[in-house]
């Protein structure tokens, strides 16, 4: 076994691997909830007309596509709030405390599994479901045309601009709903680190209270400095601008993981008010 | 005096050729800013090898200076030093060095196998021959489901796995309790059994009659202060422990404490080569209550 002080992925990779082998049961039951709901979901939005006009488009992609991306969005915060749920009691911060690994690889292991696992098994639950939806589309309304999600993401048809948005603004359309997803999934990542109970409400009305002071103040008072010249027309397909939120969204969820590390360093078996 | 003379010379050489495994210096720790310390200025060394009773009244800190000596708490002043690294640090090659069992804990709901399969890797000095043989100590099947275990099979079949890391430093909190009575005597076995010259075992404990018998050492504290810190071997020559209704020796006692069919005495020990057994409940009532009167015991020649 690995016994450098320093960094080590192999002991990462085996510190993931039994994070996920103690807690194999609750993962389980987590990821059928994940499924379970999706395919409620699904099943909500079983076709039941056809569009005239193009007689291959499943209009219930109109509704299901973004409940996807909403719900995914909900179960990675959901998730990613529960990255440090052993850590509520005393038995849990020792147990992991002790282990024989730096803190930085515990973190990281927690977080290949519930921000890059998230995403595999979000991917996953989506196809099962919406298989589940065809098969069942299949039976009970035989005569409508419904299509596959991921059939929908490759080629240029009216259902491919339901699922990734008119060729025109794709790319961009991608790009935010990607750096949007892990900004806001990297605050309860932190949130995760400093609060081990209840994380996801109160992350939720933190980060939301603070979200909110923000627009409500910073950005008002902002527009009145610059002279109205903060929101810029169409500035969401301007290049540079663009390219600027998205750095800066980039820059925000690295901080906040890496915030929530170095949190983590600071985590004792018991917790004292200094 | 004659008798002071005699041990000298064991107690200069042991002095000046030990290692120090553990040094706690000057440690203050509070669970808050306006509380006051449980801990306070706090200094204590456990060198290399033997078996260390810590023992203090509920609330005197034993469980925190263990957390504090294991680097999970973060002292206000001072450090804890393993083998001169500083604990907080968290070194893994420290970590991998240390185990430390405390008094309530969670084992996860997988067999033992699997336990051992993915944990054992992170201790590279782990033995499953050693595992074997601490789970025949304790007549533990090897094919355990963590999960089905009561609360007294769980803390067994975890200290056979922290003796089995085989790590130079073992802290044990309250390691007795829960334990069937079986199960103690089992305990004592398997500490003794488990000892080598490099491993140093720290055992807190109010269960004294559970471990009286294994120590090698006795460090008696109050928050801020070491009441002592002696090796059993010296109580025992300096002192003499005995029940006795006699009131003519309870006049000459050091300490007397009501017991059973008369009283446990602590006399001065007039002739070391006959030590008595220690009585560890005495003599720990004894350092709470005249902590002078026990100092001088040593301190004399």
């Amino acid at each position: 076994m690995i016994q450098t002080d320093r960094f080590s992925p192999a002991r990462t990779i085996s510190l993931a691997a039994l994070y996920i082998s103690e807690n194999r049961r609750t993962l389980l039951l987590r990821t059928g909830l994940v499924v379970g709901a999706l395919i409620c979901l699904a099943l909500l939005n079983l076709p039941y007309h056809h569009v005239g006009e193009w007689p291959d488009y499943d209009a219930r992609l109109d509704d299901i596509a973004p409940l996807y991306y909403f719900v995914g969005v909900i179960l990675a915060c959901v998730g990613a709030s529960l990255m440090m749920d052993d850590l509520k009691n005393r038995q849990g911060r020792i147990r992991m405390l002790m282990r024989p690994a730096p803190i930085t690889e515990k973190y990281i292991a927690r977080w290949l599994i519930y921000v890059v696992g998230f995403v595999i098994l979000y991917f996953l639950a989506v196809a099962i479901a919406d298989a589940v939806r065809l098969a069942l589309a299949s039976i009970f309304f035989p005569e409508y045309k419904a299509c596959y999600i991921f059939n929908a993401m490759t080629g240029d048809t009216e259902n491919t601009h339901k699922v990734l948005g008119r060729p025109e603004y794709r790319t961009t359309l991608i790009e935010a709903i990607t750096a949007i997803y892990f900004l806001i999934q990297s605050f309860f990542v932190l949130g995760s680190t400093v609060w081990h109970r209840t994380s996801f409400i109160k992350t939720f009305i933190v980060f939301g209270a603070i979200t909110a002071i923000y627009f409500a103040c910073i950005i008002p008072a902002g527009d009145s400095l610059m002279s109205g010249k903060i929101w810029p027309e169409e500035f969401w397909i301007k290049d540079n601008i663009k390219g600027v939120m998205l750095t800066a969204a980039a820059l925000a969820t690295i901080f906040n993981w890496t915030l929530g590390c170095w949190r983590l360093h600071e985590t004792d078996v018991i917790t004292t008010r200094r | 005096m004659f008798c002071g003379l005699k041990i000298m010379p064991t107690f200069a050489v042991y002095y000046f050729t030990i290692t120090l495994m553990l040094e706690i210096k000057n440690i203050t720790f509070s669970y808050g800013r306006r509380r006051p310390p449980v801990v306070s200025d706090f200094s204590v060394s456990f060198p290399a090898g033997g078996v260390y009773g810590l023992l203090g009244r509920n609330g005197a800190g034993k469980s925190t200076l263990l957390y504090l000596a294991a680097g999970l708490l973060t002292p206000q002043s001072g450090h804890a030093y393993y083998n001169g690294v500083d604990t907080r640090r968290r070194l893994p090659s420290t970590l991998s060095d240390i185990f430390i069992v405390p008094e309530e804990f969670s084992l996860p709901a997988i067999s033992l196998g699997e336990y051992l399969r993915i944990n054992s890797r992170f201790y590279p000095r782990f033995s499953h021959d050693d595992m074997r043989r601490n789970l025949d100590t304790f007549e533990l099947e090897p094919d355990l489901q963590l999960g089905a275990l009561s609360m007294g099979q769980k803390k067994k079949a975890f200290m056979c796995f922290a003796l089995a890391c085989n790590t130079s430093l073992l802290l044990l909190d309250e390691p007795t309790n829960g334990l069937d009575i079986p199960g103690k005597s089992r305990f004592r076995k398997f500490i003794v059994s488990s000892m080598t010259d490099d491993r140093t075992v720290i055992i807190s404990t109010h269960q004294v009659r559970d471990i009286d018998r294994i120590l090698d050492h006795v460090v008696i504290t109050d928050s801020s202060h070491v009441l002592l810190d002696r090796s059993t071997a010296e109580i025992t020559e300096r002192l003499r422990f005995i029940n006795s209704d006699s009131p003519a020796l309870a006049g000459e006692a050091l300490f007397a404490q009501p017991s059973v069919g008369g009283s446990a005495l602590i006399l001065h020990n007039d002739d070391p080569d006959n030590p008595t057994e220690m009585n560890l409940e005495s003599l720990f009532e004894y350092a709470l209550k005249n902590p002078e009167s026990l100092t001088r015991q040593f301190n004399e020649l």
